[in-house]
């Protein structure tokens, strides 16, 4: 029967199974194309400061919890990482630790969006972090961090992947030495 | 249009509303997750994902990482919130991580929305417990089908009295 009814349906179907087959290909083609992203930070400087609200002003209650502000260098080439289904990478710097109370512990410092491949190439120096450094037992005390660029690809379809640079050496932390202005 | 026809079209209609329900829920079963598909609703991402957008999720057993996109919940409130996590705290005695989260496109971490109600007065961190799934693929626009749904509810309507008339005149 070829009435106009079986004729439009059959063009539907087609159509968007066609539609759905080429975006699997683009969504699984964007993890087999090799790239090769490098990238260090490094801290210049690392200070220590007490008070009682974060960058955000959410409140600590006392006045004596321990801020940490640094002072970051950041080199990355993540030019090879922009291919036909990258929408944006989400770039973050973030500092790695350990405690007794806590084994693990990360921190965001640092981030930025990148949505062109020319602008894929992060050199700046004097970065201060973004969002307050402060560990969960507010404490800095025998802790030494290590730092590392860490990018995230959206994609314009398909599957979102995660990638990171190799870790930085460790910095102890000082004594507290200021109060937070 | 006789009876028996109609009652074919509408089983069929039936197996096919079931076949999708059936796998969907196989799909969260497959991802650990209550329902792997969710529509983005609000801009606090941007531009990584915008309102319409569809994010498929999963729950998979190890920890959460810095900076991968959860979906939570917050005690007390309905409408669960698509953000990237900024902070992570692990401590293998409790089992537990303490999470903070952020969205892309919002200026401060998301302390104020977890102290918004009085009931979660110095709540400082969500926990995997909140978690309700997390973001591992995106496909754009497709979930404006069900935001204009829920907008206009005269689309839905529509919609439904489509699938009747299919019911009953379709041959």
């Amino acid at each position: 029967m070829n009435s106009l009814q079986n004729r439009a349906n059959a063009v539907m179907a087609f159509s968007i199974s066609a539609i759905f087959c080429l975006l699997g290909a683009i969504a699984f083609s964007a993890l087999i194309i090799p790239s090769n992203p490098t990238g260090t930070v490094a801290l210049d400087s690392i200070k220590v400061v007490t008070g009682r609200y974060d960058k955000y002003w959410v409140d600590y209650k006392t006045r004596d919890n321990e801020f940490a502000n640094t002072i970051m260098r950041i080199d990355a080439d993540l030019t090879s990482l922009f291919h036909w289904n990258t929408k944006q990478l989400f770039v973050y710097a973030v500092a790695e630790y350990s405690t007794p109370t806590h084994p693990k512990n990360q921190i965001v410092l640092w981030d930025t969006i990148i949505k062109r491949k020319s602008k894929a190439m992060i050199r700046k120096k004097g970065v201060t972090n973004k969002y307050s450094l402060i560990d969960v037992n507010k404490k800095w005390t025998n802790v030494q961090a290590n730092v590392s660029i860490h990018w995230n690809i959206v994609p314009y379809v398909g599957f979102m992947t995660y990638g990171h640079s190799k870790a930085s050496e460790g910095y102890a932390f000082p004594l507290p030495s200021g109060i937070q202005n | 249009m006789n009876l028996r026809q109609v009652l074919t079209n509408s089983l069929n209609v039936l197996m096919m509303l079931f076949g999708v329900f059936m796998s969907y829920k196989a799909w969260g079963l497959y991802t650990n997750c209550e329902s792997p598909l969710v529509v983005v609703l609000s801009g606090s991402m941007e531009p990584a994902f915008e309102r319409g957008d569809i994010l498929f999720l999963s729950n998979p057993k190890k920890a959460i990482d810095i900076g991968e996109i959860c979906v939570f919940k917050i005690p007390g409130r309905d409408i669960p919130i698509v953000h990237r996590v900024i902070d992570r705290h692990d401590s293998p005695e409790t089992g537990g991580q303490l999470l903070l989260t952020k969205g892309d496109n919002n200026n401060a971490d998301d302390r104020g929305l977890y102290q918004e109600l009085y009931v979660n007065r110095g709540k400082m961190w969500i926990e995997p417990k909140d978690v309700v799934g997390r973001v591992q693929g995106f496909l754009p626009y497709l979930g404006m089908f069900t935001i204009f749904m829920t907008d206009y509810p005269l689309l839905k309507y529509a919609l439904l009295g489509g699938v009747g008339l299919v019911v009953f005149l379709y041959e």
